[in-house]
């Protein structure tokens, strides 16, 4: 029977090492994922990442059980988010690191496994993707970190409002603004615009 | 009936299915009459797509082991600045939290689990305790040995009497009144 996050999380708080070894194994990728998503730079995310494991160690002690683990973790993490952006917009720099992580080559090849997916393709779609990642870079902190919670990571609006600690109306205006913004850079930059023809 | 400007604000809550079924079904009926508003919604819908054509990353290879070498660091940083007696407290809390927190996930089980382990608990105090079995020569014994003890006492007693007051010379009647050696 798989061990449920809150268990090993309770087995953490009395020093048992390997329970939270099994939770760095659990959530890593998904951390990773939702830190290079909103702020795009995949050495700064690694970092990140690191840091919300550390912390999550750290405070392992005041993790209250009746709220879920995946929760908090994603408010650990949204936090050391927010502090990056503030940071960033503060020294106003832009860090548009390359789109790929260091296993690049790895991905290439499974792609190009797939006859389907021809050189020209491929450079197209890379393109399509940092533009879309540069796009979401482009919204308000709130906007996109509720943006990617919904579509990368499936949560619930309840459970984006507990982690961006707003109402459930507020997380809902938040992703509709969000998706308008988004549409609306995208047809700028002649992204998405055959949906449009077609009506 | 919803209008336009009802409807639009909710697509996107629509979209991920964040509402309650009526309402869906309230929206959808509108869509199907308003051309404007089931234009939105399809673009709203190819940029969520779109959205989810990014490709996922993955940790390097010495994230775990950075991790957690970071971690016993801290630990064994702790472990020698925390008292032990700090240490037991929070042991203890600990245990106290996710005894509560099974309670709160499991109330049906443990509930179950508590009314028999009292029924076990009472049911064998009262087959296996008896009183009168207590001391090594139980109450009621104790006071008949006392009193056959007396008993024989006050005959041994009148026999030796008997026995002296013919010694003395005297008739068994003034036996009473001589009193045996201890």
């Amino acid at each position: 029977m798989r061990t449920s996050d809150e268990e090993l999380m309770m087995k953490c708080r009395n020093g048992d090492m390997s329970a939270f070894e099994l939770l760095v194994m659990r959530y890593k990728d998904v951390i990773i994922n939702f830190i290079y998503k909103s702020i795009g730079d995949y050495h700064r995310a690694e970092d990140l990442t690191q840091e919300t494991f550390i912390r999550v160690f750290r405070n392992s002690g005041r993790y209250e059980p009746k709220s879920q683990f995946k929760n908090w973790i994603y408010l650990i993490a949204t936090n050391l988010c927010r502090n990056e952006i503030r940071n960033r917009k503060r020294r106003n720099t832009v860090f548009f690191d390359d789109l790929m992580p260091e296993d690049e080559s790895e991905d290439y090849d499974s792609l190009m496994q797939d006859v389907r997916n021809l050189p020209d393709e491929l450079y197209e779609k890379k393109e399509q993707q940092l533009i879309i990642q540069q796009k979401i870079n482009c919204l308000p902190e709130n906007q996109r970190l509720a943006l990617i919670l919904v579509t990368y990571h499936d949560l619930r609006y309840e459970a984006i409002a507990e982690v961006l600690d707003c109402s459930v109306s507020a997380v809902k205006s938040l992703i509709h603004r969000a998706r308008q913004k988004v549409k609306k850079l995208l047809v700028d930059v002649g992204i998405g615009e055959s949906s449009n023809a077609k009506l | 009936m919803l209008n336009c400007e009802d409807v639009q604000p909710q697509i996107s809550a629509y979209l991920d299915r964040e509402m309650p079924l009526w309402k869906i079904k309230l929206i959808q009926l509108h869509l199907k009459r308003c051309l404007a508003c089931a234009h939105e919604t399809m673009r709203l819908q190819q940029t969520g797509k779109m959205l989810s054509r990014l490709d996922s990353v993955r940790t390097s290879n010495r994230f775990l082991s950075d991790v957690m070498r970071q971690v016993s660091t801290i630990s064994n940083i702790e472990r020698q600045r925390v008292s032990s007696v700090r240490r037991i407290y929070r042991r203890l809390e600990s245990s106290l939290t996710w005894l509560q927190y099974r309670f709160w996930t499991r109330p049906a089980s443990y509930a179950v689990g508590f009314s028999l382990a009292l029924i076990v608990t009472v049911t064998s105090i009262t087959t296996f305790y008896q009183p009168y079995k207590r001391a090594s020569l139980p109450e009621p014994m104790h006071m008949l040995a006392q009193s056959q003890t007396q008993e024989s006492f006050i005959q041994v007693t009148e026999i030796f009497s008997v026995d002296r007051a013919a010694k003395r010379g005297l008739s068994p009647k003034h036996a009473s009144i001589i009193q045996p050696n201890p």
